[in-house]
């Protein structure tokens, strides 16, 4: 037994079970997103259709099923972190995080309603619906970079303390 | 400055060298949450704080104190 408390250290572990979630959520979404997007803007540069709900429905099977098996692999290191409700802290930590994705997507939408309906026709020349391709495709990245505001804040404010 | 001081650290020494988990577990947090609370970077809900002194069989202006302007009073 130590005699002092001062020099008394424990073995510290590890980030929670929640901080590996939500960078398992930001990484997923990052990944997924990123080559929607990618593969969407190589389609509309080259002047090819895209076939966008095919896509979207391919990206949230992907997303789901790789969240999945991310936050299985995650749990199997933390399983009783894993089974245990979130306690005061981390309740609060997610309201924040929400609270800060909440007025970055209404920024975003915003954004989309006012600038959107500018540049859509210069930016998609020739393309048919090129208003309502940048106008879904907009907000569906407004709502990727909440999320990923989300996961992030999520993560300072776990580095933070709360 | 004002802010809240706390002697957990000291108090699951002088309990057997309680664990930060231990604690945790009886009080229904998480061991990080511990951890933060011990390091004053979260201060606890009320029903928390009480939870800690029961668990550690003292008042509760043992285990958190206030500091306000330079003087230290209890929680």
């Amino acid at each position: 037994m130590t005699s002092d408390p001062e020099s008394w250290t424990e073995v510290r572990d590890n980030m929670p079970f929640r901080e590996k979630s939500a960078w398992i959520q930001m990484i997923s979404a990052v990944a997924v997103w990123g080559y929607y997007f990618w593969t969407v803007a190589l389609a509309l540069a080259a002047g090819q259709s895209v076939h966008f709900v095919g896509l979207f429905v391919g990206c949230v099977i992907g997303l789901v099923v790789l969240q999945i098996v991310l936050s299985i692999f995650a749990a199997l290191f933390a399983l009783r972190d894993a089974k245990a409700p979130s306690d005061e802290r981390e309740k609060l930590i997610a309201l924040k995080a929400v609270r800060i994705a909440f007025v970055v997507l209404n920024i975003g939408i915003i954004t989309l309603a006012v600038v959107g309906p500018i540049f859509a026709r210069p930016l998609l020349p020739g393309i048919a619906d090129a208003g309502m391709i940048v106008m879904v495709n907009g907000i569906l990245l407004a709502m990727v970079i909440a999320e990923v505001v989300r996961c992030s804040s999520q993560i300072v404010y776990f580095r933070l303390g709360g | 400055m004002a802010g809240i001081r706390n002697e957990i650290r000291r108090l699951r020494f002088e309990n057997g060298e309680m664990t930060q988990a231990e604690l945790a577990t009886r009080i229904g947090v998480t061991r990080q949450t511990v951890n933060a609370i011990e390091q004053n970077k979260y201060s606890p809900s009320l029903e928390v704080a009480f939870r800690m002194a029961v668990v550690f069989g003292v008042p509760l202006e043992r285990v958190f104190q206030y500091e306000s302007e330079g003087r230290i009073g209890a929680a």
